[in-house]
């Protein structure tokens, strides 16, 4: 298995060659040393919790006095007469009302931000970016939008890794990690390539814009790496149903099967695990997996990746 | 002497690393083991003492093959062992407790090489060495060359690579045992391990890869 250059084997063989001196650390020692830690950790929880009460009673004496405060500041200059003046405009403001955007999560505040023109109307249960009065870019989730035909006027969507154009109508989009689903329910509508050449969509036309399996493989990874492994499992088992003989595939099996086991899904991991000697019988680690498999114990028989 | 995978089999004993640290290293089944787990997550000291005694020699190992310097072995494993059972409430039992060790062997190899003030240390050390060892013999002295070389080419990989290195090659671990103790995809430690080779062999002026894509 270890295929290191020959002349690299040299260097790596030195340092495994090296005696490993006995540790004189003892048991005493790390004990003491956890003690120590303990008790480090100890006077930092307390510094903390005073901060953190001095802090709070602070605020509290705030807004005790903010009363106060406020109504000294508020009380209105004297003039040289003695008569107190007025404040020469109002506070409030007209907020223009531009798009009709809701936000099914947070309607409030999304509201309030975004500036997309009163012909377009989205609803949506995720973040998206305005861009323009015509234009948007939306993230990851499913998106109602709604366009009324404006002469001279198309809204522009962009989405990952492409751009639709929506003139007038409505339709549904769903984005999922790197790719897009566009279902247009009624109107006009087309995929701008990156020429800028359209091509028009049907109604109730679907186009899946599949990632690839290299694409699926390092979403996978980017999600691991920000500490998301149940997203990681999902876009796994897409990478696995999707490329069934992939390379990709190969490697994703097996880091599937091990977080369905970190998860505590052994009967999913021992599919995975079972699925990925049946595509690859006799591979380098076909013992290891079997090993796994044994550590796993007996369980429910599987179809595929899931569990009968 | 011949080292063997540490990560072959469940709490086995480090017999090839026992041998030279020589500490006696014995086997725990599961059950007992996960008992012993579970009383030193009470704070019992007796169960910490036991299963430090039962992972000193594996860790003590691991410190000195992912740092090359024997001189800092007693600090990190210190280090290890305190982390460990203060924040072992944290382990969950899904991966083996040496597994779990490991990680926090690489953390604190992590730290530990991107201190500047003993990479200089390292670096220095790395120009003394044959004046050091006068009256060495040859192929000894050579070894001795080429680990600090080694090491010192490790020094300037970045973290990720070299703790791929480390525990593909260095370590002995499969590809699956590699991905279980850094917890990064199999085809990441496989393309990490194989650009630190890459990296390595230019840093130390040696032949690379005669032909591409042969690692699986």
């Amino acid at each position: 298995m270890n295929e290191t250059p020959p002349e690299l084997q040299r260097f790596v063989e030195a340092a495994r060659e090296q005696v490993i001196a006995p540790t004189h650390v003892t048991a005493d020692a790390v004990l003491a040393g956890l003690e120590r830690h303990r008790d480090r950790t100890q006077a930092r929880r307390t510094i903390t919790l005073s901060a953190a009460i001095a802090l709070a009673a602070s605020l509290i004496t705030v807004s005790l006095l903010w009363p106060m405060l406020s109504a000294r500041d508020a009380s209105p200059p004297r003039d040289p007469a003695g008569h107190a003046g007025h404040a020469g405009h109002a506070t409030g403001h007209a907020a223009g009302q531009a798009g009709g955007i809701t936000n099914v999560d947070a309607p409030e505040h999304q509201a309030a931000s975004l500036d997309l023109d009163s012909a377009v109307s989205l609803r949506t249960n995720t973040q998206v970016e305005v861009r323009g009065p015509w234009s948007l870019a939306l993230g990851e989730g499913v998106h109602e939008l709604e366009v009324q035909a404006t002469p001279g006027q198309a809204l522009r969507v962009s989405l990952p890794g492409l751009e639709l154009e929506l003139a007038e109508g409505n339709a549904t989009i769903e984005v999922v990690q790197s790719s897009a689903a566009v279902k247009l329910h009624n109107g006009v509508a087309a995929w701008i390539g990156e020429d800028g050449q359209r091509t028009v969509l049907n109604v109730e036309h679907v186009d899946l814009q599949a990632p690839s399996a290299t694409e699926l493989a390092r979403e996978a990874e980017r999600l691991l790496a920000a500490g998301k492994p149940d997203k990681a499992v999902a876009v796994l088992r897409r990478l696995v149903a999707a490329y069934p003989k992939a390379s990709q595939t190969r490697t994703g099996l097996l880091d599937l099967a091990r977080l369905l086991r970190n998860s505590t899904r052994k009967d999913e991991a021992r599919c995975a695990y079972e699925l990925y000697l049946q595509r690859w019988p006799g591979s380098a680690v076909d013992g290891e997996v079997r090993a796994a498999l044994a550590r796993l114990g007996p369980g429910r028989a599987c179809r595929g990746l899931d569990p009968r | 002497m011949a080292v063997a995978n540490p990560h072959a089999a469940d709490e086995q004993p480090a017999a090839a690393t026992g041998a030279a640290a020589g500490a006696t290293v014995h086997a725990l089944p599961q059950r007992d083991m996960q008992g012993l787990v579970a009383r030193a997550r009470r704070h019992d000291p007796a169960a910490q003492r036991q299963l430090f005694e039962l992972h000193k020699t594996r860790v003590c190992a691991q410190v000195q093959r992912m740092t090359g310097d024997p001189a800092t072995v007693d600090d990190l494993v210190q280090e290890v062992f305190i982390a460990a059972f203060a924040n072992l409430d944290k382990f969950r039992g899904d991966s083996q407790l040496h597994t779990w060790l490991y990680r926090i062997v690489v953390n604190k190899a992590r730290n530990w090489w991107d201190s500047e003030q003993r990479r200089r240390r390292r670096e220095l050390r790395a120009s003394q060495v044959p004046a050091q060892s006068p009256n060495t013999p040859h192929d000894q002295l050579e070894a001795c060359e080429h680990r600090e070389q080694l090491y010192a080419a490790l020094g300037e990989l970045s973290p990720k690579l070299r703790e791929a290195f480390v525990a593909r090659v260095v370590e002995g671990m499969s590809l699956l045992e590699a991905s279980e103790a850094l917890e990064v995809p199999v085809s990441t430690v496989s393309y990490r391990t194989r650009r630190a080779e890459e990296l390595l062999c230019q840093a130390l002026g040696v032949a690379g890869f005669p032909t591409p894509g042969r690692r699986s």
